[in-house]
């Protein structure tokens, strides 16, 4: 607590505001299936933003307003804007504007439900809307953000080849430069354009490109690099820096940067606020700091007097509870700032006061100044203590992008990292951090100079290695940012050394793996080796907090509430595809011998022999008896699953539930219907 | 019977304090003596603040023979002991060092055999401690000196050797230079044949100069790794980098230094929470509520039970005592980008060591083995413990080049959840694409010069890089806590002056550097023509807030001065005294006070240039909150004006001033907070009929530049 985090979360305050509109383009097209039992793409356009109107709510951020605003409608109900419906205007979303667009989705017939609201379809000008968005943005205050995306399925809205001619486009265009502006002050502007279907043409070529209106007004249109959803994503929730620092490489010569991070855990959803459950009044918390006697002895009985204690134990509850609030009002600090620090030490007990102790740990050295180089691959990632990524910072030093890029093709094509001291602000903690470079281009990396140690590269591995990194690339590049990361190195307190650790296994451990063994395993690595990207797996947590929350607010289970980390296992075809590796596991190492007894030998799939194995000894039981005995946390999740969708009317979904959920799901259902019974 | 545990070390530290200590064998400026009390006090100074356990006794010897110590039926001369009792290091230590003891000026003494009498005092002390103490894991006795006492004598020596083999001490002498002289060398034989160890002050120094961190326990606990049903293999997790907490423990504390804790109750919101309790009403207590979720702006309140009951209060954990580890996925090692790994703390894992011949372990091993080979990393379900949340950690295979050992380092993998999306301009153009930013190949080359000049040396790497400096932040407060206790009349600034300290060592690599080459970094300057972007020009005036109060102050006063000036050029009019405030009566007031200005000839446009005036000179502070709050004024003030002039029917004055205000850079301060506020825009033709600005226009004034 005392310390001062490395981390800090990026300035969320409510100076900080970001706007987007969803315009969808509401002309007849995008009524219109183009394959029967699709659904049309005005229906995709509006589910891919109420998941992302869902995903807003569900954060712990009130800073993002969005609107939506259908183009094309006979209806122009808002002044400034013509031929256009806003279905929902700019603000803060809540329940009400979710639920306006979950309704219209819910809808069976979805155009007589849209043309309920724009009174049909009629011609409208982009040009017009945009403007009309920008005028709504300039008059938002605190804007860091500002964001229109715009849904359509015309490719060709100009309606001409030679569409730079047309004052329509030209017009649009003016309209887009307005939005983004040109870096001005602090706000970010953007336009982007999200053509479906998705899995449309795209040209990769530029010349291809060119010929295409909507790539003039958002170069990104025709990006493979992630999917609408994501695109989406990144429009809302780009994050801002966490801080502007000079970079000092030496006299005369520094450049400026900004530090964002990467990664950071996402906290879970806010909820500390809490009213009674009855009355609805506001629960709040009093507390203020006390001596520790003074709370142990409220807190345990005065002068340890147990016995009395254990004879009126309700009476005391509250009587101990109000002489703990007596306490906390009367007596308590409430200020931490109030308090001293204390240490003993060396025989003394050394009081500090407030002013003495932030002295003692006053360090003032902001921003990032070079150390010297070192080559990367010194620079151990795996023990770093947080991963950023700096941007140079034209806006503050001019020529700072140069300098940034010409260190960043240097260094990475000599795979060299910059060592640098760092403060991220005054009063921070102070840290060593290896500023590392990454460009997407391996083969800008110079071959490492051989003569100079007479050290020959070892054999193929890091060719294979460069490839298998490669490839790594092409699964991730939604999280992979040409830059310098910084990396904050471990000071010594911060390190354990492993050398007696490694001693003792290689003096107990006298046999190495003989080729067999290995051979086993890798055959078992193999067949479960994947690609892997952080994306694969949700928070369950999180998850399962947004779908509670989501299904009291729509009264619908708009998140699926899953356990996204599932092992492998709980996989049937996973768990298949490896079947016969780990009986050769089982075997090679003779895991089974304990066990051989009971279980038949040469079982064709280890997973059989599970079962087998399992029900010989249960075979005569039924569910009830097993629900009796308490047996039932002895099955496996997906075996109750089968249970209680086969035996008691479950739907499949209740496997997202736990397996303590699904007992007692069947449980009660055998509770409620006494005739129904099965042997396990 | 069964060796007890041992209890903590004993220590004799025996300080040369004779005559012998004035020379300057080191090579840097000190006389021996202060070496001798400088050694000392950093190994105390360690000790006490790494908490070691170690026992002291801190003995000096060669002083003035009046000085005597009477151990059991001796009497030993010129020998002073600190304290007969042995207790861990202490300040009390440092202070007998550092103030108490004083070299011996008297030459006549000299002729004692005083290195005899000091050692045989201390292997008294020691035999006197060894008496009460059973079984300590470790004797030594170390003695500071630089050797050139007497010549001992063969049957002291004998005795000596005797002595100190008898109490079983690890003799250690620092102080005696490599290759020393006679008679040093005597005590370099003695050291050798009761096989110490003798240290020179130098290289005693390179290693106690930093302060060390109480030990932190070892961090081990076991798993079994669940590769499949029913195959579990046997693994132990030890910690292998953690972010440093507290590095001291300092705990909350009232003045008297009770330590102070938090207490938290839970009850009702009442009106008067403070009186209830007297009124001897019982505060409503809160048993269970309610939570309340924010859906966007919309309030959901959820019953905690129903949480509890449905969602398991949103916890997958299965329950399993000790946790979990199972496994989900291999994928290639090149998979896990650096950029995922998100927490200061990485594990080592190891197959467990309980039996390792069984299966299970061989398994592991090979399991290990494999996965290196493959450069396959293991991702994995884990849970500390019962209770705790479902995590992702990944196993990444690992080969120690020392021990050829295979192992695995667990980290911890982020959710999809916690990656931050983030978009950047590119660095990398097709050949087609306009890159205005493309570095020269004079910028390239000249910034491989800089590579190359840079390059640290290995030392540093293992420094700065491998985890061999300690933290600055520890550093600082242990100096400052010595430097507290030991002279705690002090000025602040004194006890911190370690920090600069601490501060030049770590540069020091580059401070050489830019020594040495000077013309490189002038290079560089040349060629990336780098200029910091100045927010206002150049004649920037900087001001201390106390200087800023002064100046407001002073301001104000001057403005009332022009006001009463003004006002007697002017002729009579009901103006009051113009205040810089803008609540409540005073703005209405000062409303009037423009109607009238407004009316006078050239009044519209010297009310803008008075204004503009005002902002310039707030303008040319350093940005800080007195400033922006003064910002807030000035905004007040400039809507007046603007709502004055609406009513007047005037505009062109005040769209001039802003527009000025927009275009000239020293403003920006100001109008950044304008920008913000979007509370002042020109006035437009829908406000004022003669306007040339758009209503539009005026909406986005302060976006377009």
């Amino acid at each position: 607590m005392d310390e001062t985090r490395f981390e800090e979360d990026d300035y969320e305050g409510a100076a900080n505001k970001k706007y987007t509109f969803f315009v969808i383009d509401g002309s007849s097209a995008m009524f219109e299936t183009s394959k029967p039992g699709e659904e049309s793409e005005f229906k995709t356009a509006l589910k891919l933003i109420l998941d992302e109107m869902v995903r807003v709510c569900c954060s712990r951020s009130l800073n993002n307003n969005i609107g939506v605003i259908v183009t094309g409608t006979k209806n122009s109900d808002t002044e400034g804007i013509e031929n256009s419906t806003i279905l929902v205007p700019m603000g803060v979303l809540g329940q009400e504007e979710v639920n306006t667009i979950k309704e219209i989705i819910d809808e069976e017939g979805l155009l007589s439900a849209v043309t309920n609201i724009t009174g049909g379809h009629h011609e409208s000008d982009l040009s017009n809307v945009l403007n009309y968005c920008k005028r709504v943005f300039a008059s938002c205050p605190n804007t860091r953000h500002q964001s229109v995306i715009y849904l359509t399925n015309n490719r060709d809205p100009f309606g001409r080849d030679d569409f730079w001619e047309s004052s329509y486009f030209n017009r649009t265009k003016t309209a887009v430069k307005k939005i983004i502006g040109l870096g001005q002050r602090k706000t970010l502007g953007e336009f982007s354009v999200i053509i479906l279907p998705e899995d449309g043409y795209k040209p990769q070529e530029k010349e291809e490109k060119k010929k295409e209106p909507w790539y003039h007004l958002d170069t990104e249109v025709f990006s493979t690099e992630c999917d609408a959803a994501a695109r989406i994503r990144q429009k809302i929730t780009a994050q801002r820096s966490h801080a502007t620092l000079t970079v000092n490489v030496g006299p005369g010569v520094t450049f400026d940067v900004s530090v964002f991070s990467m990664v950071m855990e996402a906290k879970p959803l806010d909820h500390s606020q809490k009213y009674t459950a009855d009355t609805e009044e506001k629960i709040v918390k009093t507390a203020g700091y006390v001596t520790k006697k003074a709370k142990l002895e409220v807190e345990e009985g005065v002068g340890g007097d147990y016995e009395t204690q254990e004879t009126s134990a309700s009476v005391d509850e509250t009587e101990r509870t109000l002489q703990k609030c007596k306490l906390i009002q009367e007596e308590a600090v409430r200020n931490r700032r109030d308090l001293k620090k204390s240490i003993v030490l060396g025989g003394e007990k050394i009081i500090l006061d407030g002013e003495q102790f932030s002295f003692m740990n006053k360090l003032e050295s902001k921003g990032v100044d070079v150390i010297g180089f070192v080559p990367m691959s010194r620079v151990d990632r795996e023990v770093a203590l947080s991963s950023k990524i700096t941007q140079p910072n034209d806006q503050t030093t001019l020529g700072s992008t140069s300098m940034y890029r010409a260190l960043l093709d240097r260094c990475w094509a000599r795979q060299q990292a910059m060592v640098a001291k760092y403060q991220s602000r005054a009063g921070q903690k102070m840290r060593i951090v290896a500023l590392v470079p990454f460009k997407k281009d391996m083969t800008l990396i110079e071959p490492s100079n051989l003569g100079e140690d007479g050290e020959e590269m070892e054999d193929k591995k890091p060719d294979l290695l460069r490839l298998e990194q490669q490839r790594a690339q092409v699964d991730s590049s939604e999280w992979l940012h040409e830059g310098f990361m910084l990396v904050g190195l471990p000071f010594r307190e911060e390190l354990r050394d492993d050398f007696r650790r490694f001693e003792e296994q290689q003096t107990a451990l006298t046999e190495e793996s003989t080729e067999q063994e290995v051979n086993a395993m890798k055959q078992f690595v193999k067949k479960l080796t994947m690609s892997y990207n952080p994306s694969f797996y949700e928070n369950p947590r999180l998850l399962s907090e947004r779908s509670a929350l989501c299904l009291e607010a729509t009264g619908e289970e708009l998140i699926e509430r899953k356990d996204t980390v599932e092992p492998y296992y709980q996989i049937p075809n996973r768990l298949q595809r490896v079947g016969a590796q780990i009986e050769s596991i089982v075997e090679t190492f003779a895991l089974n011998e304990d066990k051989k007894e009971e279980k038949p030998k040469g079982a064709s799939r280890k997973r059989k022999t599970d079962d087998e194995g399992g029900s010989s000894a249960k075979k005569v039981m039924t569910i009830r008896e097993c629900v009796s005995a308490e047996q039932m946390s002895n099955f496996k999740k997906d075996e109750l699953v089968a249970m209680a969708v086969e035996h008691c009317e479950a739907q499949k979904s209740i496997k997202s539930k736990t397996k303590n959920d699904i007992i007692s799901v069947i449980e009660t259902y055998l509770n409620d219907n006494p005739s129904t019974t099965w042997n396990v | 019977m069964p060796p007890k545990k041992p209890s903590p070390g004993i220590t004799v530290m025996l300080i040369d304090a004779g005559v012998n200590m004035s020379m300057r064998s080191s090579s840097n400026e000190k006389t021996d003596f202060e070496n001798a009390v400088n050694t000392a006090n950093y190994i105390i100074s360690r000790k006490i603040f790494s908490e070691d356990p170690e026992n002291f006794c801190v003995m000096a010897y060669n002083l003035d023979s009046k000085l005597t110590t009477k151990l059991e039926k001796e009497t030993f001369k010129g020998v002073i002991v600190h304290n007969e009792e042995f207790v861990p290091a202490q300040f009390d230590h440092l202070r007998f060092l550092l103030t108490e003891l004083k070299q011996n000026s008297n030459d006549g003494s000299f002729s004692d055999p005083n290195f005899f009498k000091g050692v045989l005092a201390a292997v008294a002390v020691l035999k006197e401690r060894l008496e009460l103490v059973s079984n300590p894991s470790g004797i030594t006795l170390i003695v500071l000196t630089n050797g050139m006492n007497e010549n001992i004598r063969q049957e002291n020596y004998d005795l000596l050797v005797d002595a100190i083999t008898e109490c079983n001490a690890d003799l250690m002498i620092i102080g005696i230079p490599e290759n020393p002289e006679y008679p040093a060398s005597r005590i370099s034989e003695l050291v050798d044949q009761l096989e110490g160890r003798t240290y020179s002050f130098e290289n005693v120094s390179k290693q106690l100069s930093n302060y060390q961190a109480r030990q932190k326990s070892e961090r081990k606990y076991n798993k079994m790794w669940e590769i499949a049903p029913d195959v579990c293999l046997p693994v132990t997790f030890a910690v292998k980098s953690e972010k440093s907490t507290a590095l001291l423990k300092f705990k909350n504390a009232d003045a008297e230094g009770n330590e102070m804790v938090r207490m938290e109750q839970m009850h009702v919101e009442t009106e008067n929470p403070v009186a209830d309790s007297v009124d001897d009403e019982t505060p409503k207590l809160a048993a269970k509520g309610a939570a309340i979720y924010n859906f966007g702006k919309s309030v959901i309140m959820m019953d905690q039970d129903y949480i509890k009951e449905k969602y398991n209060d949103h916890n997958f954990n299965e329950g399993q005592t000790g946790g979990v580890l199972k496994l989900i996925q291999f994928t290639k090692r090149a998979n896990i980008l650096d950029s995922y790994l998100m927490e200061a703390s990485s594990e080592t894992v190891l197959p467990s060591l309980n039996s390792p011949k069984s299966g299970a372990t061989k398994a592991a091993v090979a399991l290990i083995r494999a996965m290196f080979d493959m450069r396959v990393a293991g991702i994995c379900r884990y849970s500390f413990n019962a209770k705790s949340h479902v995590q992702l950690v990944a196993l990444l295979p690992h080969r120690d080049a020392e021990t050829a050992v295979y192992y695995l380092r667990s980290v911890k993998l982020p959710f999809s959840d916690d990656m931050r999306t983030l978009k950047f301009p590119k660095f990398t153009f097709d050949e087609d694409e306009e890159d205005t930013n493309k570095p020269t190949v004079a910028q390239l080359s000249a910034v491989d010069d800089l590579i190359d000049k840079m390059q640290l040396p290995e030392s540093e790497i293992s420094c700065l890089i491998e985890g061999g400096m300690s933290d600055p932040k520890l550093q600082m407060q242990c100096h400052f806590i010595k430097s507290l206790v030991l002279h705690p009349d002090d000025s602040m600034e004194n006890h911190l002056v370690r920090t600069n300290e601490i501060l030049n060592d770590i540069m020091a690599p580059k401070r050489k550097v830019e020594a040495e080459c000077p013309e490189m970094f002038q290079r560089l300057s040349r060629e990336f023509n780098l200029q910091p972007v100045q927010k206002t020009k150049s004649g920037r005036v900087i001001a201390e807030p106390e200087d800023l109060q002064a100046m407001i102050s002073e301001w104000a006063d001057k403005k009332v001065n022009t006001e009463v000036v003004e006002e007697s050029e002017e002729g009579p009019s009901p103006k009051k005294k113009f205040k810089f405030n803008t609540s409540g009566a005073k703005k209405v007031s000062r409303k009037e006070e423009l109607r009238t200005e407004i009316e006078e000839g050239d009044g519209a446009n010297h009310i803008c240039s008075k204004m503009l005036e005002r902002i310039s000179n707030t303008c040319k502070f350093q940005p800080n909150r007195a400033i922006s709050g003064f910002f807030q004024l000035l905004v007040n003030e400039l809507s007046i004006i603007r709502s004055v002039f609406v009513e007047k029917s005037r505009c062109d004055e005040f769209n001039e001033l802003l527009k000025k205000l927009r275009e000239e850079e020293d403003f920006e301060p100001f109008t950044e907070v304008l920008a913000e506020e979007k509370s002042c825009n020109p006035i437009s033709s829908s406000e004022v009929s003669t306007s040339e600005i758009s209503s539009f226009d005026a909406a986005e004034f302060w976006e377009e530049e």
